[in-house]
């Protein structure tokens, strides 16, 4: 009797579910013709551009609301934004910065160089903690000049001042005036921007969804008056909404899900970028074994990108060289030594510099036996499949390397305290070469970022005279000698650049030649157009 | 015994202790007939897993190795971790359990409030820091900590088990005799509560099989290249997994299989050690719960 | 009666300070700290930046000052202080998580309810039966799957092959706030829940029928001339049942922290995907908040399933 009756109350349920599940579904059609619909897997933490980027996820919705001095073009030059010049001393340690007359915050307030001075004030006190204050510690002073121009004093020229010193998010001085730089941090600054940006943030559920609403005193006013960020964890589902219409734009494509598209939605268009960032192979040079420069090179010639490429990539990415990336095409030299997998040269190059192949088939020297733990991010099944390639390799080689998978966190915090053997990790991203950061000798964490604990008198020579020259042409001859400088130590092996594609509906218009790198950063994102 | 003759009648148990006993024999004996190492990497293969074929009888996976042996090997994980993180857990929570039910009052109190203590971390974390901390990863480290963090669950159900066992007539009789209390734990309550326990111990196995799994599934438990069900079933969230289902079905049909006989055989245990006394009076002395934790957590 | 319960609640206090100090010290051992996932690009953090985060929230002092802190901001100032991800009062991010996972896992053990106790009864009183060996097979077989794969499983067959349900997320793109949306796209994950778990409902809803039905009343009642049937209905039915209010007081804190996993694989926002992300980010006042929550669900879920078990047995005596 009444389990009968249960079945029946089941059936109805799903069969209920089922039917106005797909109604749900297919009311997504009527799409609004004022709201670009965009999808993103996160939605990054907060929108105060100060304490905005986290090392995973860089917050990128700040470029929808806040402007720099300055921006990145197409060219990978920087142009001016809330900027209309700049000047320098013949020295290059004094700038003087033009700003445009006709900027508003988003509650009115005109933008005056009170704002930038108040804003680069704030960046440098130590107490703010701004994140990015590598990128503007060499800056002594800031100073206005009347309501429309700032003097800066630089500890020493710089060529990446204006890319990334000027490019800086400014924030208004009648808002965070008031709050102490110790407290800025908790200020509800980042869930309340204020920004002089083309769009304003109108609401924000966590995890779920960010809605953009054009800022009226836009100096660039955008034509679509609405951007809806909706978060999707997963690949899957992401593509699936913009299949069926339900969403405009997809930036940040992953190759799998551009091969996806391709096959099953054809009309959806699509566009891939060479990527700024590129996959590399870190080494801890100061280690006993790795600290043997043959042993690097052994590596790079013992190493078969290829099938990895063509395997887990589907060739949609490129193999790596060098450090700097194709994208690049002012600096990326494409006549540098390419390194072809070649097991039995690396083999060779070992078994010259006196590296014995043991009993166990691990070569050694000395006390010294060649075998290594290889720290990687937990959670990508593709990536540790690619490294598991990788271990072989080296094993065929005579050289011995275990995958240990640790959670980020722990991961980075081994990495900057020099407590490991090799990582992989994503490499790149900035548009200048410059990159002292990561390989110049004074770096050596804790003080910097170089996690590989490289010194080379050479590179530290070309990265010095490379960021404090203002010639073009001698920066790239000084770049040019230290990639080959880098082409024979390999502190880093490089891997793969990564893909970038991004896909969007018919609906949405904007001038390709005019877009960047993927991310599109919101690029020209006041140009863009929604058909009815 | 007439226990053992009890258990043949079952037939859902039977068969899945022989399941059991070929799983560990090709666990055991496998990996040396075979030719095929669980770890060589094809080549040729690398981004195109294999259906089954004669040449690889379930398989390959995303970098060509072969799923039929790399699944046994993930057999002998699994029993290994199953069983001897059971025992750790065993030797804590039985004895935990036994004490705490026994002396009731205060003691009791303060012992299942530190269960519940026990309870309330969050485990994951535990578990990361650990993976995060340790030098070298081995396999016991996964067995301590499994078996460390589930001995809780064992604790509550031995206790329970004691507190109702105190009342009754033969603990009533050794306490009037004058046995002390550690006799009294020992001689006789342990003794007594065993059947349970028994019956739990089978299905705790299962349980740990489960809590490795879903330890190398997140990276934190047997790290590659070993393979291990769970671990194995990373490859299930690539994108070529929709067009590969066996690399998603054999570890987890490995890991169903192993736990279903697990627990077949621990409920015929259960019927065989339970109609050995008083079926009459369908006073069951076992408890005819499930799964030896009997709080139903919705799957963590 | 009430003097246990007053003890009980009296000395979760205890329970519950021991709990959070050493969750607490757990921090202070776990390598790398919130600044480690901080830093512009991964170009990492200058030191300075570093010291400035670590003394923005007083990660600098030992872990004991730390945890003082913490101890005293929760008791004078009722605060559970600020997450160290974005700078939101953690109370906040909470509880927009908590409605999500509870729907999800209340609906879950609805359906194991639904499933389980007709079940568990029909088996118990047909002891030995082939439906009451069948639906325990069936049971353990579902109980053997890893939940996670079980989920994977569920979103390739019925998400990706039938498209007969969402594949992820709470709800379709303008749909947000469409109870019927909500529940298409819960229908896989509360499906996945309700499957592995369902099996210790039903065999203990099934033992209790057992052990009801061959009670000495239930003997009085069957030589009184009562049909099988009458005597299930009338007598064994309700007691059988009160134990499940002891099984529900047990799952209470299922409530918060029960569906990490399928929270994970099914992109659901709910506290465990919150668990899971404040581990990655070290993000200790957000953890620290969401596991005193469950602690305090899992003293009154005790406390609750006592009670219950008491009341049905009365042999358990609490003095």
């Amino acid at each position: 009797m009444w389990p009968n009756l249960r079945r029946y109350a089941a059936g109805a349920l799903v069969a209920s579910t089922l039917a106005l599940g797909g109604c749900a579904a297919s009311a997504n059609t009527n799409r609004d013709p004022n709201t670009l619909v965009e999808l993103a897997r996160t939605d990054g933490a907060t929108l105060n551009p100060m304490y905005g980027e986290t090392v995973e996820d860089a917050s990128i919705y700040d470029q929808l609301v806040f402007d720099g001095l300055s921006y990145v073009g197409t060219d990978y030059l920087p142009h001016p934004r809330l900027a209309t010049s700049w000047t320098h001393s013949p020295d290059g340690r004094h700038w003087t910065v033009d700003l445009r007359h006709d900027v508003r915050w988003s509650d009115g307030v005109p933008f005056t160089s009170k704002d930038v001075v108040f804003s680069y004030r704030l960046f440098l006190n130590p107490q703010t903690g701004f994140l990015d204050i590598g990128s503007i510690k060499y800056i002594t002073r800031v100073r206005a000049d009347g309501p429309y121009r700032v003097h800066f004093d630089l500890q020493y020229p710089s060529a990446v001042f204006t890319l990334n010193a000027l490019g800086e998010n400014i924030v208004p001085e009648h808002v965070l005036g008031k709050i102490p730089p110790d407290r800025q941090r908790f200020s509800p600054f980042g869930e309340h921007p204020v920004g002089t940006g083309p769009y304003m943030l109108k609401s924000w559920q966590h995890d779920s969804e960010v809605v953009f609403e054009r800022n009226p005193y836009a100096w660039r006013r955008p034509k679509i008056a609405r951007i809806d960020v909706r978060i999707i964890f997963n690949d899957q589902s992401e593509m699936e909404a913009l299949i069926n219409g339900s969403a405009d734009l997809i930036d940040d494509l992953s190759s799998n899900q551009y091969r996806q598209i391709q096959r099953l939605a054809p009309n959806i268009k699509m566009m891939t970028f060479p990527s700024l960032y590129i996959d590399v192979v870190e080494l801890n040079t100061e280690r006993p074994g790795l600290n043997d420069v043959a042993v690097r090179q052994a590596m790079m010639y013992g190493y078969d990108r290829v099938d990895i490429v063509h395997g887990i990539y589907a060739d949609k990415v490129a193999v790596a060289d060098d450090l700097i990336p194709p994208a690049l095409k002012h600096w990326y030299d494409p006549h540098i030594k390419k390194y072809p997998y070649d097991p039995a040269k690396a083999r060779a190059v070992l078994d010259a510099a006196g590296w014995k192949v043991g009993p166990d088939g691990i070569r050694r020297k000395g006390t010294t036996r060649l075998s290594f733990e290889l720290l990687l991010n937990q959670g990508s099944a593709l990536l540790t499949d690619e490294m598991l390639s990788f271990c072989e390799d080296m094993h065929d080689i005579g050289i011995d390397v275990q995958l240990r998978l640790l959670d980020f966190a722990s991961m980075i915090s081994r990495e900057y305290g020099g407590k490991y053997d090799i990582t992989a990790i994503g490499f790149g991203g900035a548009v200048d070469p410059d990159m002292t950061s990561v390989l110049s000798s004074t770096q050596i964490p804790p003080t910097g970022a170089n996690t590989s604990r490289y010194h080379d008198a050479i590179v530290d020579r070309d990265l010095r005279l490379g960021l404090t020259t203002l010639d073009d042409a001698k920066r790239r001859m000084y770049y040019d000698q230290m990639q080959i400088e880098l082409g024979k130590t390999f502190p880093i092996i490089p891997q793969f650049g990564r893909f970038a594609a991004t896909a969007y509906a018919s609906r949405l218009h904007f001038d390709p030649k005019t877009t960047l790198q993927s991310p599109l950063m919101y690029y020209n994102v006041e140009d863009w157009t929604l058909s009815p | 015994m007439r226990t053992v003759r009890r258990f043949l009648r079952e037939r859902s148990a039977v068969a899945g202790a022989s399941f059991v006993i070929v799983l560990v024999l090709a666990a055991v004996i496998g990996p040396f007939l075979d030719a095929i190492p669980p770890n060589v990497i094809d080549h040729a293969l690398i981004g195109f897993p294999q259906p089954p074929s004669a040449a690889h009888w379930l398989g390959t996976d995303l970098i060509g190795r072969d799923e039929f042996i790399r699944a046994l090997y993930g057999a002998r994980v699994s029993l290994l971790v199953g069983a001897s993180a059971m025992l750790v857990s065993f030797a804590i929570g039985i004895f935990y359990g036994a004490i705490a039910g026994a002396a009731s009052g205060a003691v009791d109190n303060l012992m299942m409030r530190f269960v519940d203590a026990m309870l309330s971390f969050p485990t994951f974390f535990l578990l990361l820091i650990v993976a995060a901390l340790t030098e070298k990863f081995s396999l016991s480290i996964i067995i301590l900590i499994i078996g460390l963090t589930s001995w809780p669950g064992l604790a509550r159900l031995v206790r329970a088990e004691v507190l109702s066992l105190r009342e009754r007539d033969f603990v009533e009789a050794a306490r009037a005799l004058g046995a002390s209390p550690l006799r009294l734990v020992v001689r006789h309550l342990i003794p007594n509560a065993l059947a349970p326990v028994v019956v739990a111990a089978a299905f705790a196995i299962g349980d740990n099989i489960l809590a490795e799994s879903s330890l190398s599934f997140f990276g934190l438990g047997v790290q590659p290249p070993a393979p291990s069900w769970g671990n194995m079933l990373q490859d299930a969230l690539t994108p070529q997994a929709e067009a590969a289902p066996w690399m998603v079905l054999v570890p987890g049909l490995g890991i169903v299989a192993t736990v279903l006989a697990f627990s077949v055989i621990a409920d015929g245990i259960r019927v065989a050690l339970d109609t050995s006394i008083g079926q009459e009076t369908g006073d069951a002395d076992v408890e005819e719960v499930g799964p030896y934790n009997p709080v139903p957590a919705p799957a963590s | 009666m009430i003097n246990f319960i007053i003890r009980r609640i009296l000395g979760a206090i205890p329970l519950l300070l021991f709990i959070s100090v050493v969750t607490y010290a757990m921090m202070a051992l776990a390598p790398g700290g919130p600044a480690a996932v901080l830093g512009p690009r991964g170009q990492g953090l200058s030191p300075e930046a570093i010291a400035r985060i670590n003394a923005a929230y007083g990660l600098d002092k030992p872990w004991y000052i730390q945890y003082f802190y913490w101890l005293k901001q929760l008791l004078l100032h009722g605060s559970l202080g600020t997450s160290y991800v974005d700078n939101r009062p953690v109370i906040e991010k909470v509880f927009e998580k908590l409605p999500i996972t509870i729907e999800m896992v209340g609906l879950a053990l609805l359906l194991t309810l639904i499933i389980a106790l007709p079940i568990g009864i029909y088996a118990g009183a047909h002891r030995g039966s082939f439906f009451d060996n069948a639906s325990s097979a069936v049971g353990f077989v579902f109980y053997g799957m890893p939940v996670f794969w079980l989920a994977i499983v569920l979103i390739d067959v019925f998400a990706v092959q039938l498209q007969w349900f969402p594949s992820s997320g709470l709800s379709s793109l303008g749909q947000e706030n469409n109870p019927l949306d909500r529940l298409w796209h819960l229908t896989l994950p509360v499906v996945a829940i309700a499957l592995v778990s369902f099996v210790s409902w039903m065999r203990y809803q099934r033992s209790s029928i057992i052990e009801a039905m061959s009670s000495a009343y239930i003997r009085t009642a069957r030589s009184k001339g009562l049909s099988e049937r009458d005597v299930l209905v009338r007598h064994a039915f309700r007691n059988a049942l009160l134990p499940i209010v002891t099984l529900l007081g047990l799952s209470l804190p299922a409530l918060v922290g029960g569906a990490y996993f399928v929270e994970y694989v099914f992109s659901i926002p709910g506290v465990g995907y919150l668990t899971f992300s404040s581990i990655f980010a070290r993000d200790y006042p957000t953890l620290m908040a969401i596991t005193m929550l469950t602690a305090v669900l899992i003293v009154v879920g005790n406390l609750l399933a006592d009670v219950a078990y008491a009341m049905v047995d009365p042999r358990i005596r609490y003095s």
